[in-house]
């Protein structure tokens, strides 16, 4: 297949096999493809510990299918900022957003609330400045106000064996 | 191998120097004043946090790159291009690759992930740095890149710690650099 047939959703074009001058690359054949924009963000601040799926080990939280239920509170809309590598990652506000919003659309589209409203810079960066003394703390206050709300099924849905 | 360490370490030691001296304003105001002649160009401050770290680690994989005269053949030599932040054992002079794990050790599935410079199509390519596990040290082939790496507290961003987390035990035995994506 040529290159000019695969296309992404966003319209990307895809590089032929061994397009990467790299030995290694040539032998196994090996496909290397473009990552732009939120993806990128997303390869270089997350993707190692969370997954290019979204999930991963047990010990880290998974993302897909369960990280859009967090959007059903403003409690829960906030805390996702204030998780510290979020809040504390090396983009601006307007990156960060745009990455967040992202992050749910590509992982956990169906758990978003029918009214959900992507972030914005602004929110983002009013919700970032904010340090909670205990994250953890904050964490089960949100997964309880979830619960209690409907939000969610049960606790353990958002449980994770790092807490 | 102790005059390839010492050509290492006086590598190393001088990306440190050059990643401490250069500041992000500094380097925003020498780029500006570069583009528009004497005048400095204003910078957003909501981009400069997000376009320093990328800049900054950008400039550190072109700086290795060029010093150690990087290459795209062999992945047993510590300047091959994409070892520019792998810091420890080289998988391939271990039973491995330069992406897969010798017999008896396992991948991590977390990593971190830097990015480094292919000095053939002059493109950056993001690499996951994956330790291999389970398996008593390698001590073959050490490499030290420290490109785009940042302080142990930012430990996602950081290749001194051991990157076995989720692997079959914390045991580190050598590390190994996969292309993820061309940024």
């Amino acid at each position: 297949m040529s290159s000019a047939t695969l296309a992404d959703s966003a319209g990307a074009q895809f590089p032929t096999p061994g397009a990467v001058p790299d030995v290694l690359v040539r032998q196994h054949n090996t496909v290397v493809y473009r990552i732009d924009g939120a993806a990128q963000d997303y390869s270089r601040n997350c993707q190692g510990c969370h997954g290019h799926l979204g999930y991963s080990v047990e010990e880290i939280p998974v993302l897909k299918d369960r990280v859009g239920y967090f959007t059903r509170t403003p409690a829960g809309r906030a805390y996702l900022v204030r998780v510290p590598n979020v809040a504390q990652a090396h983009l601006s506000d307007e990156r960060l957003a745009r990455l967040l919003n992202w992050m749910l659309a590509t992982y956990s589209p169906a758990q978003l609330p029918r009214d959900f409203v992507p972030y914005t810079a602004e929110e983002v960066n009013r919700l970032r400045r904010e340090h909670p003394p205990s994250v953890v703390q904050l964490r089960k206050q949100v997964v309880e106000e979830l619960l209690a709300r409907g939000a969610i099924p049960d606790a353990a849905v958002l449980s994770f064996a790092g807490e | 191998m102790s005059k390839k360490r010492g050509f290492d370490s006086f590598f190393e030691r001088m990306s440190r120097r050059t990643a401490q001296k250069v500041s992000r304003r500094n380097f925003l105001a020498t780029l500006g004043a570069t583009l528009a002649g004497a005048t400095v160009l204003p910078v957003l401050p909501v981009n400069r946090r997000a376009q320093a770290a990328e800049d900054t680690a950008l400039q550190a994989a072109k700086e290795w790159a060029a010093a150690v005269q990087a290459q795209t053949k062999d992945e047993r030599a510590c300047n091959y291009w994409r070892y520019c932040s792998s810091d420890g054992y080289l998988c391939s002079c271990c039973g491995g690759g330069a992406a897969t794990c010798p017999p008896g050790a396992t991948p991590s599935p977390t990593s971190w992930i830097g990015s480094c410079l292919n000095p053939d199509d002059g493109k950056t390519y993001l690499i996951a740095y994956r330790d291999c596990c389970g398996k008593d040290t390698c001590a073959r082939c050490v490499c030290l890149g420290t490109a785009g790496e940042m302080p142990v507290y930012r430990p996602q961003l950081n290749n001194d710690i051991v990157w076995c987390f989720g692997a079959s035990s914390m045991v580190y035995h050598c590390s190994s650099a996969a292309i993820v994506g061309e940024v």
